[in-house]
């Protein structure tokens, strides 16, 4: 068990200098996911110096996934919609469909998604028309399948 | 170990699966969270049957949080995925335009004002919206904690 420790020792170690590199980045006015090599590089560093077991290993990865999908979002400086409604019903109390409508733009809330799947290469541009990708059309495939195996109504 | 482990994220996944399906719509955010949870002790109990270890727990349950957060969540509400899947859908593609029309402001905010009242979480009174009680407990944690996060990274 005091191998499990010593991997969320790691974990938080290198999540705190996670952060001071995106604050660093944020100076210069960037934001950028290679920050996120910081996990990968704390891996090699926990294999180095330490002696631990290959499950300490695993537990440490998994943990920087688990940070990786939580931190993605805000890292890249986006607000999840949900999140920013119900906290504005909280602090108003009510409010009309127009002004929830309000607190978003197409171009922060599509145009701007849709860039980010053109740079993941999801998504390509051809004469004005966006158009999947061979591995955009296999996550989109992957998707489908996922949503009728569980048979999910998406909330979007 | 890891095979344990791998075994008992398959009686999670298949339990999630199941519950799922058959979970009576609408389907609120606590009864999914009910189903998740149920699947877990599942897979835990199928887990601590092969192979006795508290660390093969830890294993399959940072996994089945990975899943939950990394998958589930994000399927049912990325706005990424929703416009990666119209793309797809269309051989030729879309316009923005076209996207547009499909995908604005108006129908992402509309879709999830109507699943959370669905859902139980908001109520509709004379024109407006304001968060029914229960919501105040769960959902609002978790909206906090990003909020952290969020205020944390920016």
């Amino acid at each position: 068990m005091k191998e499990i420790g010593a991997s969320f020792v790691f974990f938080t170690v290198f999540t705190v200098l996670l952060l001071c590199a995106h604050k660093r980045m944020l100076r210069y006015g960037k934001r950028t996911l290679a920050i996120f090599l910081v996990y990968p590089l704390g891996l090699i560093a926990f294999g180095v110096i330490t002696t631990l077991s290959y499950a300490a290993m695993i537990v440490y990865s998994l943990l920087s996934l688990l940070a990786f999908i939580l931190l993605i979002t805000p890292v890249l400086g986006d607000t999840a919609p949900t999140s920013r409604m119900l906290l504005y019903l909280r602090d108003h109390r009510r409010s009309s469909v127009r002004a929830l409508v309000q607190l978003f733009s197409d171009k922060t809330m599509i145009e701007k998604r849709l860039d980010d799947l053109v740079t993941a290469g999801l998504v390509c541009v051809h004469d004005g028309r966006y158009m999947a990708t061979a591995a955009g059309k296999l996550v989109a495939w992957v998707i489908v399948r996922y949503v009728k195996l569980i048979d999910w109504e998406m909330r979007v | 170990m890891m095979f344990t482990v791998i075994i008992g994220f398959l009686v999670f996944f298949c339990l999630h699966a199941v519950s799922v399906r058959f979970l009576p719509r609408p389907r609120s955010v606590y009864r999914v969270l009910l189903t998740l949870v149920a699947s877990w002790v599942g897979g835990v109990v199928v887990t601590w049957f092969l192979a006795h270890g508290v660390l093969s727990v830890i294993l399959l349950t940072l996994i089945a949080v990975c899943y939950v957060l990394g998958v589930f969540i994000i399927v049912d509400s990325s706005i990424h995925v929703r416009i990666l899947l119209l793309i797809a859908e269309r051989e030729n593609g879309l316009t923005k335009k076209e996207l547009l029309a499909q995908c604005n402001r108006n129908v992402i905010v509309g879709r999830r004002l109507a699943r959370l009242m669905d859902a139980g979480e908001l109520r509709y009174q004379r024109g407006t919206y304001q968060l029914a009680k229960r919501t105040t407990s769960l959902l609002l944690v978790r909206e906090r904690l990003s909020r952290m996060i969020e205020r944390l990274f920016s």
